[in-house]
C-alpha cells in the first residue's frame, strides 16, 4: 500500500512551530502580566503601609495629647474637692489663702458662713435679704403678711439689699446669724485684705427665733461671669452684660411673736468684667459661635468673650 | 488531547503566576482596608482635637492649662492647710482635773467625706471613758449625761454596733473619725485613737445617700474643769434614698466622754 504516509506529529504539528509559537508567546504574555500585575499590587501595598505608619504615628501623637488632658482633668476634679475642703477649715478670713488671680473660689461652712476668694478685677458682693411670715409648711418662700388669712396686718416683711466692692484677690469671710435666743440677724463680713473694714449689718426684725434652716452646700471653683456650654443666643446675650453669679442662698426658718417666720439671704458675686469661659467650653460652643463675637485667651485656661474687632481691656 | 512535560510546567507556572497575583491583591486590599481605618481614626482624632482651625489649633494646650491652673490652686491650698493644722491643733493642758481638746481640721479624703478629728488631753487626776454607741436617730444627743441615759441597740443596721467604751490613759490622744463611701450602697465608720484602729463599723442598704452629723466644734481649746461635765464629742446618721422605712428604727451613731464606766465591752479594735 502505497499511500502517502502521514507523518503523524510532525503532520498535525505542520502547523505546529507556529502555533507552539503563538502558544509560547501567549502563555509568556499571560504570564509577563500575571507578574506585572503582582508587582503593581506589591508596590501599592508597600505604599499602603508606609501610609499607615505615618498615620499610626501621628494617631498616637494625637492620643497622648488626649489622653494627657483626660489625666489632667480627672486630677484637677480631685484638686477642686481638696481646694474646698481647705476653704472650709479656714476658721477666719486670715486664713484664707491666695488662691489665683484668675478664679472665684467658694464655699461654705454649714449653715454658719461663706468662705470666699476673689481674683483679679473689680468686685462686688451683693447680700439680699427678704423676711416675713410663712406658711405654716416650709416650702413655701417668704410671703407678705397680707396672705396670711385672718392675720393681723401688721407688715413684718420685708427685703433688703446691700453692696458691698470687694478689693481684689483677697480671701473673705461672710458670717450669718446664729440665733439661737433672741439675738439681732446681723451678718458680718470679714477680709483678709488689709485695707478692708469689716462690715456688718443686721435687719430691722425683732423677736426671731431660729428653729431650723437650709443652705446651699455647692462649692464654686471657676472664672467670674462664668458662661458653661450655652446656646448661641445666650452667647450674644452674655456679652458686655455680664450677670454675676449666685455664691449661696441660706434660709432661716423659725418663729417670731408665735408665728411662723422665715428670713432668706441670696449671695450673689457681681464682677466688673468680661464673660468667661473655659478651654473646654469654649471649644464645645466652637461650632454655634455667633459671627460678630470672637473668644481671646488669657492664660490659665480662661477665655474672654468679646465683640470682633473690640480692644481687650486689661482686666 | 496529549500534554508535553512542556505544557504542564507552563500551565503549572501560570496557575503559580495567578495564585501569585490573587494573593498579592487580596494583600493589598487589607493593607488598604487597614489604612482606611486607620484614615478614619486619625480624622476622628483630629476633629476631637480641632486640629484644622488655625483658631483652634492650641486649644486642646489651653484645656490643658485650665487644668493645670487648678492643680496650682490646690498645691498652694494644701500648704495653707499645714499651717492652718498647726494653728488650730496646739493644746494647753490646765490642771490635773481639766480635759481639754480641740476640734482638729481635716481634708477630704478620697472616696470619703471630711471625717471628724479631735485632739484630747487627759489630765492625771480624772478618770475619762471614751464610749461608743449606735441608739434610735429621733433621740437627740447634746451632752454626756444625755448619752450616758440612751439605750442602746446591740444589734442594728450598723455591723457591729456595741456599745464599746475603754478608759482613757492620761496624756495627749487623736481621736480620728472617718466617714468611707467605698460604693453606694455601704458606708464604713472608721475610729482611729492615736492612729491605732479602735473600730470599724459598717452599714449597708439598698441605696445610700448623705446622711447627717453632729459634732462638737469651736476654733479655739475647749476646757472642762473638774466639776464640769465632760463633753459629747459627735453625732451621725447614714440616709437612706427614699428614707428609712421606719423611723422608729432609724439609727445613728454616737461618740462622747465620760466620767464614770456603762459597763460595755471594749473596742473590738484591730481585730476583725
Amino acid at each position: 500500500m502505497m499511500t502517502d504516509p502521514v507523518e503523524p506529529d510532525r503532520a498535525s504539528g505542520s502547523r505546529h512551530p507556529r502555533f507552539r509559537v503563538f502558544r509560547f508567546a501567549a502563555l509568556t504574555a499571560i504570564g509577563a502580566a500575571l507578574l506585572w500585575y503582582t508587582a503593581g499590587q506589591v508596590s501599592k501595598k508597600r505604599r499602603e503601609e508606609a501610609k499607615s505608619t505615618r498615620l499610626i504615628a501621628r494617631r498616637d501623637r494625637y492620643q497622648a495629647k488626649l489622653d494627657r488632658l483626660e489625666n489632667a482633668a480627672e486630677e484637677a476634679d480631685r484638686a477642686r474637692r481638696i481646694i474646698l475642703g481647705v476653704l472650709r477649715e479656714c476658721r477666719v478670713a486670715e486664713d484664707i489663702p491666695q488662691l489665683s488671680k484668675h478664679h472665684v473660689v467658694s464655699q461654705n461652712q454649714s449653715s454658719r458662713a461663706l468662705l470666699f476668694h476673689v481674683p483679679s478685677g473689680k468686685h462686688v458682693l451683693e447680700i439680699q435679704a427678704k423676711w416675713g411670715p410663712s406658711m405654716a409648711d416650709s416650702s413655701a418662700t417668704p410671703k407678705e403678711s397680707s396672705q396670711i388669712e385672718g392675720a393681723r396686718k401688721t407688715v413684718v416683711g420685708g427685703e433688703k439689699t446691700w453692696t458691698i466692692p470687694l478689693p481684689a484677690h483677697s480671701g473673705y469671710r461672710l458670717q450669718m446669724p446664729d440665733t439661737r435666743g433672741d439675738d439681732a440677724l446681723e451678718w458680718r463680713l470679714t477680709s483678709n485684705h488689709k485695707d478692708f473694714v469689716t462690715r456688718a449689718e443686721d435687719l430691722p426684725v425683732e423677736g426671731f427665733r431660729r428653729i431650723g434652716w437650709s443652705y446651699g452646700t455647692r462649692g464654686i471653683v471657676g472664672f467670674p461671669n462664668l458662661i458653661r456650654n450655652v446656646s448661641s443666643k445666650r452667647l450674644q446675650a452674655a456679652v458686655g452684660r455680664p450677670s454675676g453669679q449666685q455664691l449661696w442662698e441660706v434660709t432661716l426658718s423659725g418663729k417670731r411673736q408665735d408665728q411662723p417666720f422665715r428670713v432668706r439671704y441670696a449671695i450673689r458675686l457681681i464682677s466688673d468684667c468680661p464673660a468667661y469661659a473655659t478651654a473646654r467650653a469654649v471649644r464645645q460652643m466652637r461650632s454655634w459661635m455667633p459671627a460678630g463675637l470672637q473668644w481671646d485667651y488669657q492664660g490659665a485656661g480662661k477665655y474672654a468673650l468679646r465683640q470682633r474687632g473690640q480692644n481687650s481691656a486689661t482686666d | 488531547m496529549r500534554f508535553s512535560l512542556q505544557t504542564v510546567f507552563a500551565i503549572t507556572l501560570l496557575v503559580a503566576l495567578m495564585s501569585l497575583a490573587w494573593k498579592s491583591q487580596h494583600a493589598n486590599e487589607l493593607e488598604r482596608a487597614r489604612a482606611n481605618q486607620l484614615q478614619n481614626e486619625v480624622d476622628n482624632l483630629e476633629q476631637l482635637l480641632d486640629v484644622h482651625h488655625p483658631e483652634t489649633r492650641d486649644a486642646w494646650l489651653h484645656e490643658l492649662e485650665q487644668y493645670q491652673a487648678v492643680l496650682a490652686m490646690r498645691d498652694i491650698a494644701l500648704d495653707r492647710f499645714e499651717k492652718l493644722y498647726d494653728k488650730y491643733s496646739t493644746l494647753k493642758p490646765r490642771d490635773g482635773t481639766t480635759l481639754s481638746m480641740r476640734f482638729l481640721p481635716t481634708l477630704p479624703v478620697q472616696g470619703g467625706s471630711n471625717g471628724f478629728s479631735y485632739r484630747i488631753w487627759v489630765p492625771e487626776d480624772r478618770p475619762v471613758w471614751l464610749k461608743f454607741g449606735v441608739h434610735p436617730a429621733k433621740t437627740s444627743v447634746n451632752t454626756s449625761a444625755e448619752a450616758d441615759a440612751l439605750k442602746f441597740w446591740s444589734d442594728s443596721a450598723y455591723d457591729p454596733s456595741g456599745p464599746y467604751e475603754m478608759r482613757l490613759p492620761a496624756g495627749d490622744h487623736r481621736l480620728r473619725i472617718l466617714n468611707k463611701a467605698p460604693t453606694d450602697v455601704t458606708r464604713i465608720i472608721q475610729f482611729e485613737l492615736d492612729h491605732e484602729s479602735l473600730l470599724e463599723t459598717s452599714i449597708t442598704a439598698k441605696k445610700i445617700n448623705g446622711g447627717s452629723a453632729g459634732s462638737i466644734g469651736g476654733d479655739d481649746q475647749i476646757d472642762f474643769p473638774g466639776d464640769q461635765m465632760l463633753p459629747w464629742l459627735l453625732t451621725l446618721q447614714t440616709g437612706i434614698e427614699g428614707g428609712w422605712p421606719d423611723e422608729d428604727q432609724k439609727p445613728a451613731i454616737s461618740v462622747w466622754l465620760s466620767d464614770q464606766p456603762s459597763q460595755f465591752q471594749g473596742f473590738p479594735g484591730n481585730d476583725d
